[in-house]
């Protein structure tokens, strides 16, 4: 699997859209490209949160334990990327992630993401707009949803 | 040990100093002559004296001219002054012998009382302190131990040469010359002992500066996380210029010193020329005679400097000598040597008693505390979690000596005992155990390094020198390279039944895991280990077979195939299809391998890989071209180190410049280097196209026949088994997936099992042995580290083992390690600290430390409440 083809998947998703392509290399150069079988856990759920995965091929579930089983819940498709949030702050996975299909993944730890940040400004401030706009967007949602409530609570 | 210098040399260097003070007296005549031989031939031989000289002379029982009687003063002339040198040449390798043999004698007498000293020593002498001691302040000494003894009585002895010559050509003269010596015998040494005084202020404070700097390298984390850098300059700082002051006092005395005494010389001459003129006028001296008087006065300034110098550096010398032997020789602070060398030690066995025993303040501290451990009993040591319960472990095996009260095993006072007897007695294990630089077996084993490899003057006469050397300075005659191991103490009669053992004592204290992986990454020479290596080799092809039919294990394998490319190898084994013989640490380094090269270079494989090596240097400088030259991003590459890629970049500018750029030999070995380690799967730059494959798998068939019949390197088509790769790369005929890296796991699982059916788990488990711990035992974990540290102690099989915070709780794991050590300690004391009372169910005995600092003992029944 070449570097290209992690490049072109990243640069589809959120966090990483609009930075250099050359620092999204490296970045991609300091990962790994793994391949899973369809039903191989990448994680499970409680694991320490030590890296985010970009997926470059296949599909992979989104899997909660329900009554001690795994329930799939979510379906991550091509060019998405999950995990992030544990490669910025310490939290162990939500969430079980396995494999639907055969699956290849980038594989990008926590320690190679933050040094690139450290090294180049203009990628944490990439990275920071895409956080502000996700919690633009929740605090938005919220207002909604508080609105509802309020709403529902007056009726 | 002497606190004299002068009797410290007489004692030790006593042969050595005699054999200089012949050479010296030898030289006294030699001098003498070539001072009388110039007076004679501008007296006689040239005709300038008083009484005109009649020719022919007999001379030598020869009739000879005055030609003839000047060419033999001449020739006997430079035969003195030859001598002369040649004595004065002797004089000075015998002093440096000397005094580098009395070096080495004082060192090590230091070295040896600090390992002497009584533990509670080392709580007020610290290790920058014994550095500085051993090795910079008693360095100026080296110097000076020869001369001790000789330099006063040469130069001194010449001195008096010159002045018998001075006086026997007139005594007037011989007077004026000495008449000034009181004087300078009266002010210098009132100036010398301010100097003195001073020199020991110096010494003191630069201990401190070594104190200091030793502690900042200590606490270099808490200084970086405190962010006090600053107030340790400015500590440091001040020392220095204290330092600084006192230095500068010193040096203006020194000159002052020397200044008097350069006056003082100079100011004899004008009492030659005045009476000695005066003299000569009268008709009362010879010329000839003042002449040689001021030659010899001219020589005598030499000596005379010299002694005065000799003084200066005596009593600075001799008080820096007292200084550090007296902070080395604290009475009742250092053992008797025999505690050391006691050669027919009774190993110290029987019950513990501690009684009325105390130490530091509050709540960490003992206070009265009184306890037995029974012998052959298990006993546990609860509470005094503050430090009390720590305390009474280690003065139960002598490692802290209680202020107040006594600790006494069998009756013998453990602080007493002689280390022999301690060290076969009893064993201590605590969660920090120093380890070693060296392998892991020779860190299991340093409980047994007790038998000395003496040494032997047979072999070389290097040997024969080293022994000798060592008998005249008095060091310990051994070899600390030779087999030290001690197998009668571990109950064993050779190296191999001592593997066994320690893999056995390993399975039963929980590292044989750690034991095995670290065999199975090991690198072996198959001579050292032939049964594994050709078991090993064996199984290769059960073990692909086994695999290659298994689906899922298949799918984390690449096969090896002479006629494929395997994306999961580097290039190096993909060109070779064999690994050299001679192992090396990483692959880049066979860049350097002139046997790896010349087979590239014939088999056609170097021109792509150097095509190869550029697009790889190429795409890293594109990726790495905005980092900073120092960041520490650079360092993120283990198979490109940070020198490399620096280096890259000016290599793909020049092929930027020229396209067809010959590369110098550096700059082939770094594109090499980059292309031999380069493994496609892993690493995914665009390096081996299409083309380049084909031709490195062309060059594969020439390089497959230049290696089969070559003994430097190990063809992956034979069953042979290869010393560059690692024992589980050798079961294995491929490699493994690297994009598959996160299911590795199960191959793991599959290869124990087949390792454990083929017998090969204890094997592979004695090699993890030969593996190196790195400085500090770097290679360990903490918990490993721990269970190591048990088996060195039981490895020696001591009469009690104390242990402290290791296998301490309730957990399962724990309980087995404690049954494993009371089993293997059956009939001997175990005594352990537990952390909970749950832990001390099995205990036949029980100690619990109270807070206050007193302690009760007594049978677990009595002791614990009954467990629900």
């Amino acid at each position: 699997m070449s570097l290209n083809k992690a490049v072109e998947a990243m640069q589809q998703t959120p966090i990483f859209a609009g930075i250099d392509p050359k620092r999204l290399r490296l970045l991609a150069f300091m990962s790994e490209s793994l391949t899973y079988r369809a039903g191989e856990l990448l994680f499970d759920q409680g694991d320490e949160g030590d890296s985010a995965f970009v997926v470059i091929d296949g599909s992979a579930s989104v899997l909660i334990n329900i009554g001690g089983e795994k329930k799939e819940v979510a379906v991550i498709g091509s060019k998405q990327i999950f995990g992030e949030m544990a490669v910025l702050c310490d939290i162990p996975r939500t969430a079980a992630i396995g494999a639907k299909s055969d699956l290849d993944v980038l594989r990008i730890d926590r320690d190679a993401f933050l040094k690139l940040l450290s090294e180049f400004t203009e990628v944490s401030l990439q990275v920071m707009r895409f956080l502000a706009a996700r919690l633009e967007a929740t605090t938005k949602d919220l207002g909604a949803a508080q609105a509802e409530i309020n709403d529902l609570k007056g009726g | 040990m002497d606190k004299n210098l002068v009797r410290f040399v007489w004692t030790y260097g006593r042969m050595d100093t005699i054999k200089t003070l012949i050479v010296t007296f030898m030289t006294f005549p030699v001098i003498y002559i070539s001072l009388e031989i110039p007076k004679i031939i501008v007296n006689k031989a040239l005709g300038a004296g008083n009484t005109p000289t009649e020719f022919p002379i007999n001379f030598l029982y020869m009739d000879m001219s005055n030609f003839e009687y000047l060419l033999a003063l001449c020739f006997i002339f430079i035969v003195m002054i030859v001598l002369n040198n040649g004595l004065k040449f002797v004089l000075n390798v015998q002093i440096g012998l000397t005094s580098e043999r009395m070096l080495r004698r004082l060192r090590y007498h230091l070295y040896e009382n600090v390992l002497r000293f009584r533990i509670k020593r080392f709580q007020h002498m610290k290790q920058g302190e014994i550095v500085q001691s051993v090795m910079g302040e008693v360095e100026p000494l080296g110097g000076f131990f020869g001369e001790v003894i000789s330099t006063p009585v040469w130069q001194g002895g010449m001195l008096a040469v010159y002045m018998t010559f001075i006086f026997l050509q007139d005594p007037y003269l011989g007077a004026a010359a000495i008449a000034l010596y009181p004087i300078q015998g009266y002010i210098i040494p009132k100036l010398q002992k301010k100097v003195v005084k001073l020199n020991k202020m110096r010494v003191t404070n630069v201990r401190k500066i070594a104190d200091n700097l030793g502690e900042s390298v200590g606490a270099i984390e808490e200084i970086h996380s405190n962010d006090t850098a600053r107030w340790h300059l400015a500590q440091v700082a001040d020392r220095l210029y204290e330092n600084f002051s006192i230095r500068l006092q010193i040096f203006k005395r020194k000159y002052l010193i020397k200044g008097l005494n350069n006056f003082m010389i100079a100011l004899t001459p004008f009492a030659f020329y005045l009476f000695g003129g005066i003299q000569v006028l009268q008709g009362n001296l010879e010329i000839g005679s003042l002449v040689a008087v001021l030659a010899a006065y001219k020589d005598v300034a030499g000596p005379w400097k010299a002694l005065l110098n000799y003084f200066q550096r005596w009593t600075d010398l001799n008080s820096r000598f007292e200084l550090v032997v007296e902070n080395f020789t604290v009475d009742g602070l250092v053992y008797d040597r025999e505690r050391v060398y006691d050669e027919n030690p009774t190993p110290l066995k029987g019950e513990v008693e501690i009684k009325n025993v105390s130490f530091g303040p509050g709540s960490s501290g003992l206070n009265g505390a009184s306890s037995k451990a029974p012998l052959g009993a298990f006993t546990g040591v609860l509470g005094g979690e503050e430090g009390g319960r720590e305390l009474i472990l280690k003065m139960m095996v002598g490692l802290v000596e209680p202020e107040g009260g006594r600790v006494t095993i069998g009756g013998t006072q453990v602080t007493e005992a002689t280390m022999p007897a301690v060290g076969q007695g009893v064993a201590y294990v605590s969660g920090d155990n120093a380890f070693f630089a060296g392998t892991l077996r020779e860190n299991l084993t340093y409980s047994l390094r007790k038998s000395a490899s003496m040494l032997s003057d047979t072999d070389t006469a290097e040997a024969v020198e080293k022994l000798s050397e060592a008998n005249i300075t008095g060091n310990f005659a051994a070899e600390p390279l030779g087999d030290w191991t001690d197998y009668a103490a571990a109950g064993v009669t050779d190296g191999a039944e001592l593997d066994a053992r320690i893999v056995e004592l390993a399975t039963k204290v929980g590292l044989a895991a750690e034991l095995y992986s670290l065999g199975l990454q090991s690198r072996i020479d198959p001579s050292d280990h032939p049964e594994i290596a050709e078991k090993i080799a064996g199984a290769r092809n059960t073990l692909r077979d086994a695999a290659a039919q298994n689906r899922e294990l298949a799918d984390l394998v690449e096969f090896w195939d002479d006629g494929a490319f395997n994306q999961n190898a580097s290039l190096l084994e993909n060109v070779l299809y064999a690994m050299p013989k001679k192992a090396r640490t990483s692959i880049a380094d066979y860049a350097e391998d002139a046997d790896v090269v010349a087979v590239l270079a014939e088999s056609g494989a170097e021109q792509p890989l150097i095509r190869a090596g550029l697009a790889i240097a190429r795409q890293l400088v594109e990726l790495l071209g905005a980092v900073d030259e120092d960041s520490s991003l650079l360092d993120s590459f283990s198979d490109y180190s940070k020198k490399d890629i620096l280096a890259s970049a000016e290599v793909v500018e020049k092929y930027r410049m020229k396209s067809d750029h010959k590369p110098s030999d550096e700059e082939k070995r770094l594109l090499l280097s980059f292309a031999l380690a380069f493994i496609p799967v892993r690493d995914r730059l665009d390096a081996v196209d299409d083309e380049v494959e084909a031709q490195l798998l062309a060059a594969r068939t020439k390089a497959i026949q230049l290696t089969q019949n070559s003994d430097k390197f190990v063809s992956f088509g034979e069953d042979v088994y290869s010393p560059a790769l690692s024992l589980s790369e050798n079961l294995l005929h491929g490699k493994r997936r690297y994009d598959r890296r996160s299911a590795w796991k199960k191959f793991d699982d599959f290869l124990e099992d087949e390792i454990e059916r083929s017998g090969l788990r204890e094997g592979i488990t004695a090699v993890g042995l030969g593996a190196q711990l790195g400085a500090g035992g770097a290679g360990l974990s903490a918990s490993s580290k721990k269970r190591s540290a048990l088996i060195r102690a039981l490895l020696k099989r001591p009469e009690m083992v104390v242990i402290d915070g290791v296998a301490a709780g309730v957990s399962p794991e724990d309980d087995a390690i404690r049954e494993a050590i009371v089993a293997e300690m059956a009939g001997k004391s175990v005594v352990m600290s537990l952390t909970t009372e749950g832990a001390a169910r099995k205990c036949d005995h029980i100690i619990m430390v109270s807070d206050d600092g007193t302690a009760k003992d007594g049978a677990t029944a009595s002791m614990l409440e009954p467990a629900e």
